[in-house]
């Protein structure tokens, strides 16, 4: 299987942490960083939504990659939306729980692969 | 043709015959002309002349090849002899032949056709040869012979002994053989006797032969049954026997007349009747008409009627008329019978003529007698009727048809009939009906009379009287009933009239004032009428026979009784004798008596007849008035008032003594002195000269009868005010005045005092900002002050009213009047020393103002409150400002608490998905790997789904927390208002009316439609459920612009444009400890299961997002309003139709739809109707599995829900495609996972109309006429991969 390319995630509960890092990795993506890698993707979990602003800008100061945002937060029809994804400045938001293929495809989404 | 040639064939053949037999072994030994000698003679026998002749010239020609001849002819050729020999041979044994076989022929078949003749026909034969006595008998004739079967016996004598022939017949027979054998006919009819009981008879008819010596030699004929015809001739002659025996039995005279044949037969007993000879013969019919003895009178009329008859079409003719026998008249009765041919003609008539003479008398007899009992009962002035019981038959007489009002001539079947012609009157059916059964009892009274009354078709009412006889037979059983009847109304109103009369005259007597009285001769009572009794005091019986100075407690006053009497004895009358007369019951009555002396024709004196009266009460008044001229004058003396009496001049005619103190004149100097020189100050007395004058010439007084002020002057020149009144004393002739004058000075000192003070408090009370209230116990009345009303927000009105009218036009709050009348009590009781209220008035807007009210009572000596007086002043800024405060302070702690919980509610979801994702990541992937079908495998299936409703309910937890993300896009409300009101109101119960009014445009919320839906979805949910006894579901929608900021129940509002949406319901309320708890989530005052308690928070949770706010405001009993304020954000951009046309559209095709929400299937119902699908609902899978199973080719798609209580979607599915594989199918659900892979489309709930035409569309693969479908939660979610 082909090395897609590394993804950063940034998620504190570990189970979801560890289900991610198995879809991703059968899914090829890389998961721990070559030297000086770039992440070609991150991941990051959005705990509390009036706060996913700042922190989307923050990692967008440091990540030149796509970001793919998580969070159980947001109502599933309405966060999957376009427009909340382009409200928070990111391509794709992925309300929590997500299926495996849920995720593939958002993570294709925001790699601006589909 | 045949036959002919046949004959013809024979020559040649005979002839060759011939030919082979000479050249035959035998030549030497035959001739061979003689053989054809014998062929020309064969083929003459069988063939006739022409086949003999043949024969002859062939074998003539024949003969010269085979033999040498004698005598030949061209050249030997032709052998002439030969030629002649054949020829006349054949010819002539042909000729004989010929006609002997025709002759044979026609035997055979004259044979043929005789046999076939007997054979069908009914007649029999028989061939006697009279010289051997032999006879043939065909089958027939033996039938009817009833000849024994078997051979017979050849000889007719033999045979005539077997026939069993009847015995008078037999005697006879030999005779009339004989006689036919000598007329050279025979004929006999005779009877055969085939069997005992049944005869026959025969005819046979012979022909007898004779041989030339003129001797019988033969005798053949037929024999014939003629059984029928003699049967019938017997009965002819039967039937005519009879008839005549019948004619002459009845005596009548027949006669037949056949108009064809002009035949006409007259019967003797006709001619016995109408007097001609017996055996006297007429030309034909016209000679016996003529000779007929009609009466002159009825020949005309009989000559009409026949002619009549004859023209018409009747077949039957009756008539009576008289005749002239011998000069006698006598009646005879025709009765005709006409007979007609097709065309109506007569053609024959034939009847019968009898005499009724008899008849007639007696009838004529009857009708004259009974025409007598008839005029004379006519002439009576009574009815008469006849019952008789046995037959029912009721007779009546036309007088008693005429007194019941019953029309001449009516006959009556019975007397039940009779009965139904008029009524009786009141209870008199009852009275004649028992009368009736007590005279048709059996031994009942034998004679009866009674009255009785009855009504008239004309309503008239007629007295009668009835008076019957009764007969009887020996058993006492009433047979007949004769009586009657007369009409006595005319006595019977007599009588009334009579007594009305009286009653009349006692009436007038009663009621008259005055009583009356009569003596006899002897002046003792003989009568006194009622009124006696109250008018004295004492019972008329009392003085009856008495004279009147005998009578107990009576004394004259006008004279004495000595005087009376000689007033009596004089026998004159008298008048107004006036007497006191003490009471029983102790009181004193005065009256008076007139009375008048009565003769009789004679001129005897009878008595005395007279009136009495009580004139106690004039006396009384005449009493009185003295005593009242009395009590005047001492008054007059004794007044502290000034009373002057003047004359029309204006002169003084009485002045008291309380005027000689008061002007300081004395009575006798101001006696005749004209008033105005005494007592009017000189500047006035003009005007009161006037006045007077203007007043006698008929003008109005000014001072008349009415109270006024004015100065006056003393006698010592001082002036006062005096208040005065004048009256005119009703006296005749001329005016007299009487002034009462009084002194008024003081009393006009204190009251402009009393002026001075109350303008004084009255500025006072204007000036303050208070209203002011004076309540007088007394008389319950209440003054509120001008000022007062004017707080209370009343128009001017006035200022005093009874207490219950103030209460009635001021609402005060219910809350308060308990307080507010404890207070008032206690204070009024003297409990408290103030009144200090404040309370509530409801005003005419429906505002609410508060006021405080402060008053004191004054109270009499005895301590008692007779009044209480206070001050009124508004303070509602107080109570609001508050109000508000609290409020506020509840709003913020609600929204604070809201707040809070909707952060917490955002922690616990965010936790809880992330514990879900793992459960549900990791199950799938553990799904992944185990076998499928497997237990474990439906294990982790059930995990699955548990893992979907958790996230499910964490998706709805998140509704209520802010979560700031989400679609932002401008709102058409009123669109989206409406589809959801749509949806709600396809689902209410029937007793829940729906009253929208939608008025918002097409004014727009920043925001997400789904949201706006939910929001009026939940609140339209929870107005219906609240209503649970049914009721009015109030859905306004409506623009305001708010100036002021404003606080709500929830959340604040900002100065500017608002779509305002209001649900009411007519429910039960909200109770107030509650209001502030609905809308926390979890919080339901429903039944366990029938909510989740997140509805409201739902609402909350996305008015609060979009910016809006929401007021509640609820009563218990009357319902419920919910509020929702949303910022208004310009108006909807795009218009709807241009949305709508770009949906992709249906062509008919079937869709079958399959969800346990109602509401849902019948939005997508109508949707996909909209869009040109055929769509079939259904709320039970199993059902829907049905219809599909019934028909599986008649659906072209299939939209189901995932969880469904009967059979899930998944089920559904799989089931339909079994069969059919590949059924389009689209799957709505509001959770994910396992059934992926199973539909071709899912759909996430909620649902768009949108999202499912462009699902159907994809699946059915049709061409949308738009590729812009939408974006907002429509995923075409691709198949699971089979990898799994």
């Amino acid at each position: 299987m082909n090395r897609k390319g590394f993804v950063l995630i940034q998620e504190e509960d570990v189970l979801i942490r560890e289900l991610l890092e198995r879809w991703l990795g059968e899914a090829g993506y890389a998961l721990t960083a070559s030297e000086n890698e770039v992440p070609c993707l991150v991941i990051v979990d959005v705990p509390d939504p009036q706060r996913a602003q700042a922190l989307i800008h923050s990692l967008q100061a440091v990540y030149a990659a796509p970001i793919l945002v998580l969070s159980g937060r947001f109502r599933r029809g309405l966060a999957g939306s376009a427009e909340a994804a382009r409200r928070l400045g990111v391509k794709k938001v992925l309300p929590k729980p997500f299926t495996r293929k849920e995720l593939l495809s958002a993570v294709a989404t925001s790699l601006g692969e589909d | 043709m045949r036959a002919v040639a046949l004959r013809y064939a024979l020559a040649p053949a005979c002839v060759l015959l011939a030919v082979l037999v000479f050249l035959s072994p035998a030549r030497p030994a035959l001739s061979l002309a003689g053989l054809f000698v014998f062929a020309v003679l064969a083929a003459a026998w069988f063939g006739g002349a022409g086949p003999g002749f043949l024969a002859a010239v062939l074998a003539t020609f024949t003969l010269p090849h085979l033999i040498a001849v004698g005598y030949p002819l061209l050249g030997g050729f032709f052998d002439v002899p030969r030629f002649i020999t054949f020829s006349l041979a054949g010819l002539a044994v042909g000729g004989w032949s010929f006609r002997r076989r025709r002759v044979e022929a026609a035997l055979r078949l004259s044979e043929e056709r005789h046999a076939r003749a007997m054979e069908g026909s009914d007649a029999g034969h028989w061939d006697w040869n009279m010289v051997t006595d032999e006879m043939f008998v065909s089958e027939r004739a033996r039938e009817m012979l009833a000849l024994p079967s078997g051979t017979l016996p050849t000889s007719r004598t033999e045979i005539m002994e077997l026939v069993p022939q009847h015995p008078d017949d037999r005697a006879g027979m030999n005779e009339k053989v004989q006689a036919g054998i000598r007329a050279g006919i025979h004929v006999r009819e005779y009877r055969v006797i085939p069997q005992a009981g049944s005869v026959r008879w025969l005819r046979s008819r012979g022909k007898v032969y004779k041989d030339a010596g003129g001797a019988a030699i033969r005798m053949t004929g037929s024999l014939t049954d003629i059984t029928e015809s003699m049967e019938a001739l017997e009965k002819l002659r039967n039937s005519e026997q009879r008839y005549a025996l019948a004619m002459e039995a009845a005596g009548d005279g027949h006669t037949d007349w056949d108009l064809v044949s002009g035949e006409f037969y007259i019967s003797p007993r006709l001619l016995e009747i109408v007097g001609h000879a017996p055996g006297a013969s007429f030309g034909d019919r016209a000679d016996w008409v003529r000779r007929f003895p009609f009466h002159p009178e009825d020949r005309p009329k009989w000559e009409a009627a026949i002619a009549a008859h004859f023209a018409g079409q009747e077949s039957h003719f009756k008539m009576e008329l008289r005749i002239v026998v011998r000069g006698e008249v006598r009646w005879t009765s025709f009765h005709f019978l006409s007979m007609r041919d097709a065309a109506g003609t007569p053609i024959r008539w034939t009847g019968s003529i009898g005499d009724i003479t008899e008849r007639k008398r007696v009838e004529e007899a009857l009708r004259a007698s009974d025409e007598r009992y008839s005029l004379a009962m006519e002439a009576s002035e009574e009815g008469y009727v006849d019952s008789d019981i046995d037959t029912d038959q009721f007779v009546t007489s036309e007088r008693l048809n005429e007194i019941f009002g019953i029309p001449r001539g009516t006959r009556f079947a019975d007397r039940s009939d009779f009965l139904k012609h008029f009524r009786f009157y009141g209870d008199d059916a009852k009275t004649y009906a028992d009368m009736i059964r007590a005279v048709g009892a059996p031994g009942g009274t034998d004679r009866y009379e009674f009255e009785f009354r009855i009504v008239l078709r004309s309503g008239e009412v007629r007295w009668l009287w009835t008076r019957g006889k009764v007969t009887r037979d020996a058993a006492g059983r009433a047979r007949r009933r004769i009586g009657v009847l007369a009409d006595i109304t005319d006595a019977k109103l007599a009588e009334e009239e009579l007594r009305e009369s009286e009653a009349r005259f006692r009436a007038l007597t009663e009621l008259s004032s005055d009583w009356y009285w009569q003596q006899d001769e002897n002046l003792r009572f003989t009568y006194l009428s009622n009124q006696a009794a109250h008018l004295t005091g004492y019972s008329g019986e009392s003085s009856l026979g008495k004279m009147r100075w005998e009578i107990v407690n009576m004394t004259p006053l006008t004279c004495s009784w000595a005087e009376h009497q000689v007033v009596l004895a004089a026998r004159q009358p008298f008048r107004d004798l006036e007497c006191r007369r003490l009471g029983p019951d102790g009181t004193v009555r005065y009256l008076s008596m007139s009375g008048a002396p009565i003769f009789d024709a004679q001129g005897r004196f009878r008595g005395y007849r007279g009136i009495g009266r009580n004139i106690t009460a004039r006396k009384l008044a005449e009493q009185a008035l003295h005593e009242s001229e009395a009590r005047k004058s001492a008054m007059f003396e004794t007044a502290l008032d000034c009373i002057i009496s003047i004359d029309h001049e204006g002169r003084v005619v009485e002045f008291n003594p309380a005027a000689e103190r008061i002007f300081g004149y004395r009575r006798a100097d101001t006696l005749g002195k004209e008033l105005a020189e005494l007592i009017i100050p000189p500047r006035l007395r003009a005007q009161h000269r006037q006045g007077l004058a203007r007043y006698l010439k008929g003008g109005e007084a000014r001072v008349l009868g009415s109270r006024s002020e004015m100065p006056a002057v003393r006698a010592d020149g001082s002036e006062f005010l005096v208040e005065l009144s004048v009256t005119r004393i009703a006296t005749e002739g001329t005016p007299l005045f009487t002034a009462y004058l009084r002194d008024i000075t003081e009393r006009k000192r204190i009251e402009e005092a009393l002026r001075q003070s109350e303008e004084r408090y009255a500025l006072a009370v204007a000036g303050s900002n208070e209203g002011i209230f004076d309540w007088d116990l007394v008389n319950d009345r209440v003054y509120v002050s001008r000022r007062a009303q004017e707080l209370f927000g009343l128009p001017p009105g006035d200022l005093w009213r009874p207490r219950r009218d103030w209460r009635h036009i001021l609402s005060f709050h219910p809350d308060d009047t308990p307080r507010l009348h404890d207070s008032i009590k206690a204070h009024i009781e003297g409990v408290r020393p103030t009144y200090d209220e404040e309370f509530r008035i409801v005003m005419s807007g429906g505002a609410v103002r508060w006021f405080r009210q402060r008053g004191v009572a004054l109270r009499d000596a005895s301590g008692k409150a007779y009044r209480v007086v206070g001050s009124i002043g508004e303070v509602t800024e107080k109570h609001k400002a508050a109000e508000d405060l609290g409020s506020l302070e509840r709003k913020l702690r609600l929204a604070q608490r809201l707040e809070a919980m909707g952060t917490l509610a955002g922690g616990i979801a965010h936790d809880f998905n992330n514990i879900l994702g793992a459960i549900l990541g990791y199950g799938e992937m553990a799904l992944r790997d185990v076998p499928k079908a497997s237990r474990l495998a439906r294990d982790l299936d059930s995990i699955m789904i548990a893992g979907e409703r958790g996230r499910a309910l964490v998706d709805r937890v998140l509704a209520f927390s802010r979560s700031a993300v989400g679609e932002r896009v401008p709102v058409h409300v009123e669109r989206v208002v409406r589809e959801a009101l749509d949806l709600t109101s396809a689902n209410l119960p029937p007793s829940v009316t729906v009253q929208a009014r939608l008025r918002a445009g097409v004014a727009a919320v920043l925001g997400d439609a789904t949201q706006v839906h939910q929001v009026v979805a939940n609140l339209a949910t929870n107005a219906v459920q609240a209503m649970t006894a049914g009721g009015t579901l109030r859905v306004q929608l409506a623009t305001e612009r708010v100036d002021a900021p404003r606080a709500m129940t929830i959340g604040g509002l900002g100065a500017g444009e608002y779509v305002v949406l209001t649900v009411a319901d007519t429910g039960g309320g909200i109770a107030p400890e509650i209001v502030e708890r609905i809308f926390d989530p979890f919080f339901t005052t429903k039944e366990v299961g029938t909510g989740t308690g997140l509805g409201l928070s739902l609402v909350h949770g996305i008015v609060s997002d979009l910016g809006g706010a929401i007021d509640v405001a609820s009563a218990l009993g009357t319902g419920s309003t919910f509020t929702v304020y949303l910022p208004r954000s310009g108006d909807a951009v795009q218009p709807i139709e241009e949305k709508e046309s770009a949906l992709p559209r249906g062509a008919g095709q079937r869709v079958l739809i399959v969800d346990d929400e109602e509401p849902l299937v019948q939005l997508a119902t109508r949707a996909l109707t909209d869009l040109g699908y055929m769509p079939s609902g259904f709320t039970s899978s199993a059902a829907a599995l049905e219809a599909f199973r019934a028909d599986p080719d008649g659906f072209d798609a299939l939209i189901t829900d995932e969880r469904m209580p009967e059979m899930s979607g998944a089920t559904l599915i799989r089931e339909v495609r079994g069969m059919r594989s590949a059924m389009p199918v689209v799957l709505m659900s509001g959770y994910l996972g396992a059934t992926e892979g199973k539909a071709d489309e899912v759909l996430q709930k909620p649902l768009s109309a949108r999202d499912l035409a462009a699902s159907l569309a994809r699946v059915l693969h049709l061409q949308s006429p738009s590729r812009r479908s939408s974006a907002r939660s429509s995923k075409r979610r691709p198949a699971r991969s089979p990898t799994r």
